[in-house]
């Protein structure tokens, strides 16, 4: 009743049955519109497979915005000041930060740092070359060419500080359907992301050399701006890592809150974003430090449930601004482009395409003397070509104050900055993978690890450390060795809710995974006689999604599987002979391979099992039993057997093997004794023996090394 | 500097040094970098190398590998006495292999940091008893040594026993070098396993 408001003094002789009131829903309802049209157009998009291949997204985006604008301006709509119009508040403060989170925290933290000193030196040098050279490039054009507007060499440098940086979203966007080898990706992706701190220094300089004026610049005001800089990108990165602690900190006692959790994850992310944009920090350097460092504690802290809504959500969010950003664009073109400025459009386009192949290079040249994965001239042009433009650069040119720049040179440089943005999207959008094709770079590969891969590759790992510390070479190995060390002496023990009792925690993961698929294939195998010959061929693995009475023989190395506690019991109930698994019904669901990295904003890699899931099930089967089900079910008593025993016990076969002297214990003590004897009383939830004790398979024994054969 | 060399060759001298360099691929920074550091591991000015004198160095002793790593230092060197001696072209022999390789060296498979023996000396990690070829026990030796004492064994047996079979292509219950050859085709071993020094 809130509309009495509305109604005014005037007597109204009528009583409205009802009536529009659009101011009273205004903005939520066009923002939800607005997200819902980008919902369909993506989805339409998508139907047809050919031309998602052929063109990007954010082409199709740009070119449906520029429509739907002309059809407003035809339409005579206000689109200067109406809702249709990327303003540089709502995209930074609300665009921009889902997209970049979702980056941060899904990077593959290893490639990444084992690349940090060619990303830095591409964002940092690379960006700073990419400026001054524009920047000149600007200012002596316009001896030689005729600019509609006067630009001192002040304005030009404001204007290439904007517009060199290479633009997150863009590269994403491009890059999504691009598969390119993991190393580039990381190469171009990275130095988009970590070159917003050098932006952010160099916009404001320029913004304060330009308030300051050209006469009065002095060595001092140098200085402080490089000052500035370390300023922006370590307070920066402090305060992602600030948050960042919090973030994984919290997690730690969420247990039973559980559908809270994956509002601490976005919350302490577009936190740490909004405390460093109070202070002009670089925002997006700590969002993505943020990510980086809270995911790994988290990813483990969290329910699978949890960690699949984070997931869910967050290429959700990305990808929906990521359009929305595209769709504006395009919009904003009918009204920005009124102000062509040929001349300076035409040495912009030519300075920054030129410019950026130069630094490119050069700078690929100097970083190769200390990689040891050299890039060849057809992957650095690749990394040249995939520089492009995008929404930050047109925003910050929206950004300028009138007491910077007169509104025609601020028009001019917006047209420009769209012009450029569609020039690289476009173009260089459309054609880099005819280029990726033609010059036939490494592609992502998607071959699936066998075991001894997985394992020695971690052997290497320690290998190379070892021979870094002897040869007295302080590298990347014994960096990261360094660096694991103390995140399982520290980290780990702070910040993980169950202490691991291991220091190769990923190993293990990968494991498990195995392992649980075996014991399924045993399942299968059981049930059907099939004899141990069948089980030679392992090599290939086509998943399928058997169901096990269908295809005894099948292997699937893709798969994980979630047992609906209330079926089984319903089977069981049904089924009066039962000693062995045949009548029951496992749903086998599908999942990637553990560490799948993929761009792609619509496929979500499976990293964990739904343990949980079993656990819950080995639960209810243990409640289950109270009703003395069991019991006449079967001819012994399944309980009689404890549910865990010894690890360690006689039971076990001691295998004696001369290691040398037993090195490794004194570092991985991470669980105390006490605690491991704590832990062993209770149910060993989620362990592989478990289950397959808990499915009644024959000869279950913990310890029957034969059935563990596979 | 003479003194330092093998005690089977006649001390050389500077010009000889840089021969010495060019036959092994280094420069003669590098080589005198080796040879300082064989220096300092040297703490006793023996003029050899003992196992002690690695697993002095504090962060090689807290790697789980670090038995296993000497042990490939150790295995040209000089066993005539009783003691193990490992002099310093055995040293640089075995920190060859680690020469990142380049692109003129591709195709000389006899080099001595071609990929064949990166991936031997990867192989030769896992061969505990060093007889040439890996079974089941040992790689289950390896994965207790790297991820400790308080796994469940058996989940680390059944996946020794799977990793082994996954390999194992002539099901003779071992993995030849060949095989793992073949295993290892998709990952790259000369970035991996090179060092710059």
């Amino acid at each position: 009743m809130g509309h009495g408001d509305d109604k005014e003094t005037t007597s109204k002789t009528s009583y409205p049955i009802a009536w529009f009131d659009f101011n009273h829903v205004s903005i939520p309802l066009i923002v939800t519109a607005w997200v819902v049209i980008v919902g369909y157009i993506k989805t339409l998009f998508h139907i047809s497979e050919k031309t998602s291949k052929l063109i990007p997204e954010s082409c199709l985006l740009v070119v449906l915005g520029i429509a739907i604008g002309g059809v407003a301006f035809a339409a005579g709509a206000d689109i200067e000041h109406g809702y249709i119009h990327l303003s540089s508040e709502l995209f930074f403060i609300y665009l921009l930060p889902p997209i970049v989170f979702e980056a941060g925290y899904f990077m593959p933290t290893r490639p990444f740092f084992e690349n940090l000193g060619t990303i830095l030196l591409y964002a940092l040098v690379g960006t700073l070359w990419n400026t001054i050279s524009i920047g000149l490039v600007l200012f002596f054009g316009d001896r030689m060419l005729w600019y509609n507007e006067e630009f001192n060499i002040l304005k030009c440098f404001l204007f290439s500080a904007l517009i060199s940086a290479v633009d997150p979203v863009a590269v994403l966007a491009v890059f999504e359907e691009v598969h390119v080898n993991q190393v580039l990706y990381i190469l171009v992706f990275g130095e988009s992301l970590l070159n917003d701190a050098v932006t952010v220094v160099l916009y404001h300089m320029m913004e304060n050399f330009s308030y300051i004026g050209e006469d009065n610049l002095e060595v001092i005001h140098f200085a402080s701006a490089i000052a500035n800089f370390f300023c922006v990108s370590l307070g920066g990165i402090l305060i992602g890592i600030i948050y960042a602690v919090l973030g994984a900190v919290t997690s730690k006692y969420t247990s039973h809150v559980q559908t809270l959790e994956p509002i601490f994850v976005f919350a302490t992310g577009y936190l740490a974003y909004l405390s460093a944009e109070l202070f002009h920090f670089s925002g997006i350097l700590a969002i993505v430090s943020c990510g980086m460092f809270m995911g790994q504690y988290v990813e483990s802290n969290i329910a699978h449930k949890s960690h699949t809504t984070v997931k869910y959500f967050l290429k959700m969010m990305a990808s929906v601004s990521e359009a929305i950003i595209f769709l504006f664009l395009g919009l904003s073109t009918i009204s920005k482009l009124r102000n062509v400025d040929v001349g300076f459009v035409c040495v912009t386009l030519v300075a920054c395409f030129v410019c950026r192949f130069i630094g490119t290079y050069g700078l690929t040249f100097l970083a190769n003397f200390r990689r040891k994965h050299k890039m060849d001239f057809a992957q650095q042009f690749i990394m040249a070509y995939g520089g492009i433009r995008g929404a930050v650069a047109f925003c910050l040119a929206a950004s300028l104050g009138p007491d910077l720049v007169t509104q025609s040179q601020k028009d001019t440089m917006e047209t420009t900055c769209l012009i450029v943005i569609f020039f690289t999207v476009f173009i260089q959008g459309i054609t880099i993978k005819p280029l990726v094709k033609l010059f036939q770079i490494k592609t992502l590969s998607r071959h699936d690890k066998n075991l001894m891969e997985i394992l020695s590759l971690r052997v290497v790992d320690h290998a190379m450390g070892g021979m870094e510390d002897i040869v007295g070479f302080k590298g990347d190995n014994w960096l990261r060795n360094t660096y694991e060390k103390l995140n399982n002496q520290f980290m780990r023990r702070f910040f993980l809710r169950d202490k691991p009792d291991t220091c190769e925690m990923d190993l293990m993961h990968s494991f498990t995974k195995y392992q649980i698929h075996e014991q399924i294939e045993s399942i299968v195998r059981k049930r059907s006689t099939a004899s141990m010959s069948s089980f030679n061929n392992q090599a290939v693995q086509a998943p399928s999604a058997a169901k096990p009475p269908a295809s005894p023989s099948h292997s699937t190395s893709s798969v994980s599987f979630c047992i609906e506690p209330d079926e089984i019991i319903e089977e069981k109930k049904k089924n009066k002979s039962e000693e062995k698994l045949s009548k029951v019904n496992l749903r086998i669901l599908f999942a990637q391979k553990p560490n799948q990295f993929t761009m792609s904003r619509y496929e979500i890699p499976e990293t964990q099992l739904d343990l949980q899931a079993v656990a819950r099930w080995a639960r209810l089967k243990k409640e289950a039993v109270s009703n003395n089900y069991y019991d006449k079910m079967r001819k012994r008593s399944v309980f009689d057997t404890p549910l865990v025993e010894e690890s360690s016990g006689k039971k076990y076969q001691k295998r004696k093997i001369s290691t040398g002297k037993d090195r490794s214990f004194g570092r991985c003590e991470l669980v105390g004794k006490k605690e491991k004897l704590e832990r062993q009383k209770e149910v060993e939830l989620g362990s592989v023996e478990d289950v397959k004790f808990e499915l009644g398979i024959e000869g279950s024994n913990r310890m029957e090394s034969s059935d563990a054969h596979f | 500097m003479g003194t330092w060399f093998s005690g089977q060759q006649p001390s050389r001298d500077q010009a000889e040094d840089e021969l010495l360099a060019e036959s092994w691929g280094l420069s003669k920074s590098q080589l005198s970098n080796l040879k300082r550091r064989f220096h300092v591991l040297d703490r006793e000015h023996k003029g050899y190398l003992t196992r002690s004198d690695f697993l002095c160095l504090k962060g090689l002793a807290m790697n789980p590998f670090a038995d296993r790593i000497i042990e490939m230092f150790f295995q040209n060197a000089d066993k005539s006495e009783n003691e193990e001696k490992l002099y310093l072209n055995e040293f640089i022999q075995t920190v060859l292999i680690f020469r990142p390789i380049r692109e003129r060296d591709a195709s000389n498979c006899d080099k001595i940091n071609s990929r064949e023996n990166k991936l031997k000396f990867a192989y030769r990690m896992f061969d505990l008893d060093n007889d040439g070829t890996i079974c089941k026990d040992e790689i289950l030796g390896v994965l207790v040594m790297m991820v400790g004492p308080h796994v469940d064994k058996a989940k680390l047996e059944s996946i020794a026993e799977r990793a082994l079979l996954e390999v194992d292509f002539d099901a003779d219950e071992t993995m030849s070098f060949e095989e793992y050859q073949k295993i290892m085709e998709n990952v790259a071993v000369e970035d991996l396993m090179s060092l710059n020094f």
